[in-house]
């Protein structure tokens, strides 16, 4: 769309608007970005994969390969949230393996989610690949907390056991 | 007539004499001074090897308006007249001077000017590009109002037959477009939201999403469901994590945080496969 064109002028700064319109209008402008203050003296070829990505993103690029519906992923994570509200203090009654699992399970895809959107806000406009950092962290972390649940005490016990401390 | 020119002849007492001697000397007298200081940002891209800095201004409130813009023009036309900074309207309805004034976006055109001793600092909207002095670059903010269709859109409509017939509208649904439609764009909100500052490529910002909101809940368009269905990515809406700068800081006194939450609540009830064809087909 035309404003996709808009858009790309605006998120490289007021510069690229005046530069493309008084350059069409012959007015000789001099080039500002080369007097800029800038770190790095010579902007090599890796330090400029991580600057920021900005902008225009068209819809498709801004919902990626998703399977779900981004509405459908906040109702989720809304439930997950509202019924951990539930299943804490449940934890304090209710012991057992299968606590251990509801317990763990929620909390972790609680913080999971939580972080992946801290990384959304802040690092992935400068790391796009992030996202798979993370995911690849916390499959080996889950798998840390299933072997944990299966083969060792349990969280739950093992809450119990730091409280005797 | 001249029977009441003759009032003017007629003898003073030496009390009323009195009196207006003493009200003319007070009016007479030289007023104190009130001195307020301004430190406003300049920038001037023109100038090469310019950096942004704060220049200090010394205004006596007793000479100037009570509002931020009046220094700021009284500036400009006594002392320097290269200080840039957008305005129009005066009376806080066209958004032009947006700015942030003593550490809040609000409009200079009603920030009355606190006549405390501590300098008034003044900057351009926050974490935009500065075009000169005072003046942000809004292209990106009007970019992405344009990207959300804010005008009607109805169903099944020919070409001849708009502007035959008024949309009617029944008092309770006109009533859900109080506090949105008062909306000026002077993008004081979406400039004061971090998430709008770390991501304003991707994320709409509070004040398009208000608008956006505004077409979704107005009765007389057809094309609520086709526009939540654009709303279905990671970073247009849900960016919004409830900071609530945005209402806090609306000049207006709007509640950009609160139409968010209710675009949320929407999106979450609405059927979104069925929209999703909907939008697709369109």
């Amino acid at each position: 769309m035309a404003s996709a064109a808009l858009l790309r002028c605006c998120s490289r700064g007021s510069q690229a608007i005046f530069r493309s319109n008084l350059t069409s209008r012959l007015v000789i402008r001099p080039d500002v970005s080369s007097k800029t203050f800038s770190v790095t003296p010579v902007s090599s070829g890796a330090l400029d994969y991580f600057r920021a990505r900005r902008g225009p993103f068209t819809p498709e690029e801004k919902q990626g390969k998703h399977v779900m519906f981004s509405s459908t992923h906040w109702k989720i994570e809304r439930v997950l949230a509202v019924s951990m509200l539930g299943i804490m203090p449940a934890a304090l009654f209710v012991q057992g393996p299968i606590m251990d699992f509801v317990l763990t399970t929620s909390v972790f895809m609680h913080s999971f989610w939580a972080f992946d959107h801290v990384l959304s806000d802040y690092l992935q406009k400068f790391i796009p690949f992030i996202h798979y950092i993370w995911w690849a962290i916390s499959i080996v972390a889950f798998a840390g907390l299933m072997n944990f649940n299966y083969n060792d005490v349990g969280v739950c016990k093992a809450i119990s056991m730091l409280w005797k401390l | 007539m001249s029977r009441e020119l003759a009032k003017f002849l007629r003898p003073q007492s030496a009390l009323v004499k009195l009196i207006q001697t003493r009200c003319a000397q007070t009016a007479a007298a030289p007023q104190q001074k009130r001195i307020k200081k301004f430190s406003i940002y300049r920038y001037d891209p023109d100038k090469p090897g310019d950096r942004p800095k704060q220049q200090v201004y010394e205004v006596d409130l007793n000479t100037c308006g009570p509002m931020v813009l009046d220094a700021l023009i009284k500036i400009k036309d006594t002392q320097d007249p290269t200080l840039t900074f957008r305005r129009s309207c005066r009376e806080g309805i066209c958004g032009s001077c947006a700015m942030n004034i003593g550490g809040l976006n609000t409009l200079a055109c009603l920030c009355k000017i606190n006549d405390n001793s501590q300098t008034l600092k003044i900057y351009p909207l926050p974490h935009m590009y500065v075009i000169k002095d005072l003046v942000p670059d809004m292209n990106n903010f009007y970019a992405q109002y344009e990207s959300i269709e804010p005008y009607l859109k109805k169903k099944g409509i020919k070409e001849e037959d708009i502007g035959k017939k008024s949309y009617l509208q029944s008092v309770e649904d006109r009533a859900k477009l109080d506090g949105l439609y008062e909306c000026i764009l002077c993008a004081c909100c979406s400039t004061s939201c971090p998430s709008y500052w770390w991501n304003s490529d991707k994320y709409l910002g509070p004040a398009v999403l208000m608008q956006a909101y505004r077409w979704m809940v107005d009765s007389r368009d057809d094309y609520t469901d086709e526009r939540l269905a654009m709303m279905e990515d990671k970073y247009s809406v849900y960016r919004c994590h409830t900071i609530m700068n945005c209402t806090k800081t609306c000049p207006k006194g709007l509640n950009p945080g609160l139409a968010i939450g209710e675009m949320k609540k929407m999106l979450a009830l609405y059927d979104a496969s069925k929209a999703k064809e909907k939008a697709t087909q369109a």
